[in-house]
């Protein structure tokens, strides 16, 4: 093997080269936090789904976990040539980032998915959607940050019930971005924001009230619903009977509930 | 001994086209080399060089029209135009393949599977005609498709194709030229312009001149020059599209910091320890962190065969991933090359372009060059790792000596030199070239995983069989050409 003594590279010899390049390289691979939007979104039920269906019988929980994925990434897809926009799924979780100003976009992305992850694949969805500092890396595959927490904790801890609550930071980037935060958010009894998604869809696809009565009808969400909560208010499952019983009343309030 | 009478279906044409130029972007590669191939044949036969000879691409969306036309010297007469028109499979070009691109006559055709109708205009200096050979696109599909119609391919070639000759305007007289029009082409073809990449890509793919802001491009045809013993402008022809030059993408910024370093690059040593044949000359540049350039569509190291494009970004991590001797995930090696820019300028007269241009025919020669690129990889890899065991550990002595030696190694051929008996046992041995050693999934899928690859093997091989066994092969061809863009799009 030859010896590299004396040798050169970019007319500098090794040693040299190294150094220059070492130094230039240095600052290069300092990584930073970027001042993004997150949204964390989990899809309820799942656990029960796979529990019901267990060896043999997985292709069922599998196929709806894949309708639910097709769902977003059909949402997501008109945004797909958008810069600095990515998503992730984690499981049963999904992850969305962009930038602050993009908030309105992100908002009625939200508002899609969980309209037709209800309807089309009767499961309900809780998240919550912040504005921090957070580092993507690897086209979206790879998302961490003290954002990315937040809006985990957020959907952990404060959303409750099936809803997405934005934080105050993201409803600052709201009022940046010149909306009224009421067109796209609704204040709930305990003070908290959420994506007033039923609103935001109907807005979108210029449903009145009654023709969206008429998809809920069609796509047996009533049902679902009413079933879902007798279900557990019969075992006394007061916890999971109140999702469902939030929703109706989120529904009834919007007046799109079915009439009795 | 009677003399046995041979006939060639109707089909063939369509087999052979959809078979090798199953992606429309191909065809401007194919007009495109001819021009060239045509002004250097002109050259050679004692013809000057023609200063200003450029080719020009115009798409008309609106009437669906492509004109590809060169200002070359034409073919010189009606009988000799004639002639080049009608035949196939005839290039009429001398044997020696280093010194024209096409050799296999079958490109003229490329655009027929995609257009109405396909049009060859010819006007020599000095001459009073234009000569036009018309070959009609969609009658032929339905002829094809017309299960009752019989006769083979020259009765059918006769009914499709029309040859004319028109009285040139006085004015134009001593202007000479060869010329495709593209009518009426396709939805495939359509689809190809509306990538937002098309120009990119044909940029890549096509017999270009370097940017003149390149100041690289000096070194490299120098270099090439005197390796090669021959000009490499000879394969470089200027092309406008829609009146924009297009030129090879490389500009300063793509010199990283090892400046760019050169490799001649030879097959093994002769019998009486003469250095073996001379290939082509790689030049590559890396930064001294090999890392990612991002938005970037010349990364990796792309071969050249007379300045033509074979394969894409990632071939060199594919050949190495091929060659038993060098082990490492084909994620790796593509990631490596994304910390490279780097063409490998080959002509040899040892080596064949397969048919489809995107690699060369498998043999003694071929498998010297495979090693060649193999011992580059591992060379490049074993770099990218000591590199980044040295650069993110805040550069301790201890790594350094280890980095120092796979630089060595890297940019130092000569001191360096490929030792072809570490390859394997079994790459020594001559490669086998029956049609079944070639999985379809690596012809069709090669960007994808090697677990979907095998299950397209499996599963083409079925619907293959299928297709064999109804007499429709020609389906079958066309099934994976469209598999094949499909996966190219996505």
């Amino acid at each position: 093997m030859a010896t590299t003594t004396g040798k050169k590279i970019a007319g500098l010899d090794y040693d040299e080269w190294l150094e220059k390049t070492g130094k230039e390289a240095a600052p290069r691979i300092k990584k930073k936090y970027s001042r993004s939007l997150i949204a964390f979104l989990d899809v309820l039920g799942i656990k029960k789904l796979i529990s019901d269906h267990p060896g043999g019988q997985e292709h069922v929980a599998i196929d709806k976990i894949e309708e639910m994925r097709r769902i977003v990434e059909m949402s997501v897809a008109v945004l797909k040539d958008r810069d600095e926009f990515y998503y992730l799924q984690i499981s049963d979780s999904f992850v969305f980032l962009c930038r602050p100003t993009d908030i309105v976009i992100l908002v009625e992305l939200l508002s899609t998915i969980q309209t037709r992850i209800i309807h089309e694949c009767n499961f309900l969805l809780r998240g919550a959607v912040t504005v921090g500092d957070a580092i993507i890396r690897e086209d979206g595959k790879f998302i961490i940050g003290p954002a990315y927490i937040q809006a985990y904790q957020l959907q952990e801890n404060d959303a409750l019930y099936p809803r997405i609550i934005v934080d105050k930071s993201a409803i600052t980037a709201i009022t940046k971005a010149k909306m009224a935060i009421h067109d796209y958010l609704k204040e709930d009894a305990d003070k908290e924001y959420f994506v007033d998604y039923i609103r935001v869809y109907m807005a979108h696809e210029e449903l009145k009230p009654a023709d969206m009565r008429i998809r809920l009808k069609r796509d047996s969400t009533f049902d679902y619903l009413k079933k879902g909560y007798k279900e557990y208010y019969d075992k006394e499952n007061h916890n999971i009977a109140q999702k469902y019983g939030w929703t109706m009343e989120y529904y009834k309030g919007l007046k799109v509930w079915e009439e009795e | 001994m009677a003399k046995k009478k041979i006939t060639v279906g109707r089909s063939m044409l369509d087999t052979i086209t959809v078979a090798l130029y199953e992606n429309p972007i191909i065809l401007f590669r194919e007009y495109v080399q001819n021009s060239l191939d045509a002004h250097n044949r002109a050259v050679d036969e004692g013809a000057q060089e023609i200063e200003n000879i450029e080719v020009t691409i115009t798409v008309d969306e609106t009437n669906r029209t492509i004109v590809i036309k060169d200002n070359g010297y034409g073919i010189p007469s009606a009988a000799s135009f004639g002639e080049r028109m009608l035949s196939i499979g005839s290039s009429g070009q001398k044997a020696d393949k280093t010194r024209y691109i096409g050799f296999r006559g079958i490109g003229r055709i490329s655009g027929l599977p995609f257009c109405e109708k396909l049009t060859f205009r010819n006007k020599a200096a000095n001459s009073t005609t234009v000569n036009e050979c018309s070959w009609m696109g969609k009658e032929y599909r339905d002829k094809l498709s017309d299960q009752g119609a019989g006769g083979d391919l020259s009765t059918i070639i006769d009914e499709i194709v029309t040859i004319d000759t028109k009285t040139a305007e006085a004015k134009d007289k001593s202007k000479h030229y060869f010329e495709v029009v593209l009518e009426g082409y396709s939805d495939d073809i359509q689809a190809t312009l509306d990538d937002i990449n098309f120009k990119q890509k044909l940029i890549r793919m096509l017999p270009l001149q370097y940017d003149r802001g390149f100041k690289g491009a000096t070194t490299i045809m120098s270099r090439y020059k005197s390796f090669m013993k021959e000009d490499i402008k000879r394969f470089m022809i200027p092309v406008k599209l829609d009146g924009e030059s297009l030129c090879k993408s490389y500009d300063d910024s793509f010199v990283l910091d090892s400046d760019i370093i050169f490799w001649e690059v030879r097959g093994k040593k002769k019998k009486d320890q003469s250095p073996g044949d001379k290939i082509g000359l790689l030049w590559f540049t890396f930064a001294a962190h090999l890392k990612d350039h991002k938005n970037d569509q010349y990364y990796g190291i792309l071969t050249r065969s007379k300045n033509v494009l074979m394969g894409g970004n990632d071939t060199f991590a594919q050949v190495a991933d091929s060659n038993s001797s060098y082990v490492t995930t084909f994620r790796e090696m593509t990631q490596t090359l994304r910390g490279v820019y780097g063409e490998l300028l080959i002509n040899s007269q040892h080596l064949s372009d397969n048919s489809r241009r995107d690699w060369f025919l498998p043999d003694d020669n071929s498998r010297d060059l495979n090693n060649v690129i193999t011992e580059f990889m591992r060379r490049l890899n074993k770099y990218r790792y000591s590199s980044s065991r040295y650069f993110r550990k805040g550069n301790p002595t201890n790594t350094k000596e280890d980095l120092k030696k796979a630089l060595d190694e890297l940019v130092d051929l000569k001191a360096n030199a490929i030792n072809f008996d570490t390859f394997s046992k079994r790459d020594q041995e001559p490669v086998k070239t029956e049609p079944s050693a070639v999985s379809l999934s690596d012809e069709d899928l090669p960007h994808e995983s090697k677990t979907m690859k095998k299950q397209y093997d499996v599963l083409m091989k079925v619907i293959e069989a299928y297709f064999l066994k109804i007499k429709k092969r020609v389906l079958f061809l066309e099934l994976r050409a469209f598999i094949a863009k499909h996966f190219e799009q996505k």
